[in-house]
């Protein structure tokens, strides 16, 4: 089954990516029997398993670029951007005595940096994504993007009932806040926006029933133009919780309108 | 125009359907996304167990 659908669409054109938190893969939790070092300390100054590792420790990020390789190796038809994300969850970084001074967003960076020196190592003309999310969303202040990491925007806290450029909106506003200068730090060149426009699980509250779906044309077209106009050079969408069954139950998804909506110019 | 378009789906859902609808779309990229949260690396094997034995288990209780 994968195999048809990758050869078809890669075939046809298309680029075949892989988007996971993978931290949790590249650093198995059990490791923190032997290596507790390896593990972010929390505030209570415990060495614990729960989320990300500590990136100050030379031997986890050694392990982790090691790891991030055998990931890459695995993932046939992939285009040559990786997206290894960091775990799903706000607070999640490491307060030793050598991460304190550095924000999550740093944190992070270090973490993509080491992953995407790992992946070179099978794929020289690998890139990276560093994932604006949650508590990345601010710029890094301490550490620089190696050659090959490149934005991904991912405003999940986003009020999808107005447009993100929406000044009077709360929420769309702090996301969108820090968009120019995570621009002019990561570069334009595949800065991709990851949208919720048409993911009907975040609409679903990621539980089932399924619902239907009600894509709100407006704000998607007008998102397109401020996403545009900020230089974006890819967008996606989660799409979530349309599958088959979704189709059964409401119809077809609003692909094609989706899809004619990303196309336009300006 | 952005260069490239897309959209993302769950490895469940990979499959003839939405090849058919992403090949008639006009898009041009499509990622695979693994849940998240507290079974990722479980979620994360089993995609790769996907891609590599080329059919995915569908746990009852998933």
């Amino acid at each position: 089954m994968f195999l048809d659908f990758a050869r078809s669409l890669t075939r046809a054109g298309f680029s075949l990516e892989y988007e996971m938190h993978a931290m949790s893969w590249l650093v198995p939790r059990h490791l923190l029997d032997t290596r507790p070092d390896w593990f972010r300390m929390n505030r209570q100054v415990e060495r614990v398993n729960d989320f990300n590792v500590c990136p100050s420790n030379p031997d986890a990020l050694a392990f982790l670029g090691q790891r991030a390789a055998e990931l890459a190796s695995r993932l046939p038809f992939c285009s040559n951007r990786y997206f290894f994300w960091l775990d799903d969850v706000r607070d999640a970084a490491c307060h030793c005595p050598h991460c304190r001074s550095l924000t999550p967003s740093d944190q992070a960076l270090i973490l993509t940096n080491q992953m995407l020196r790992g992946v070179r190592t099978v794929n020289p003309a690998a890139k990276m994504s560093y994932l604006a999310y949650q508590d990345t969303l601010p710029v890094p202040v301490s550490v620089s993007p190696d050659c090959g990491i490149f934005l991904e925007f991912a405003p999940i806290g986003r009020d999808s009932s107005r447009t993100i450029g929406d000044t009077d909106c709360p929420q769309n506003t702090l996301e969108a806040a820090p968009i120019d200068a995570l621009l002019g730090f990561f570069g334009k060149e595949d800065s991709q926006v990851l949208e919720y426009w048409i993911d009907n699980s975040r609409f679903c509250n990621w539980k089932r029933p399924l619902k239907p779906l009600s894509l709100d044309l407006a704000v998607l077209e007008a998102d397109v133009r401020f996403y545009r106009e900020k230089g974006f050079s890819s967008a996606t969408s989660f799409a979530c919780f349309l599958g088959e069954d979704y189709a059964g139950e409401f119809g077809p998804p609003p692909i094609q309108t989706y899809a004619r909506a990303l196309g336009q110019d300006g | 125009m952005f260069t490239q378009r897309g959209l993302l789906i769950y490895p469940e859902e990979v499959g003839p359907y939405w090849c058919d609808l992403l090949l008639e779309s006009g898009l041009n990229l499509v990622g695979i996304h693994p849940a998240g949260g507290a079974k990722a690396a479980h979620s994360l094997d089993r995609l790769l167990d996907f891609v590599q034995t080329l059919c995915f288990w569908i746990s009852p209780a998933a």
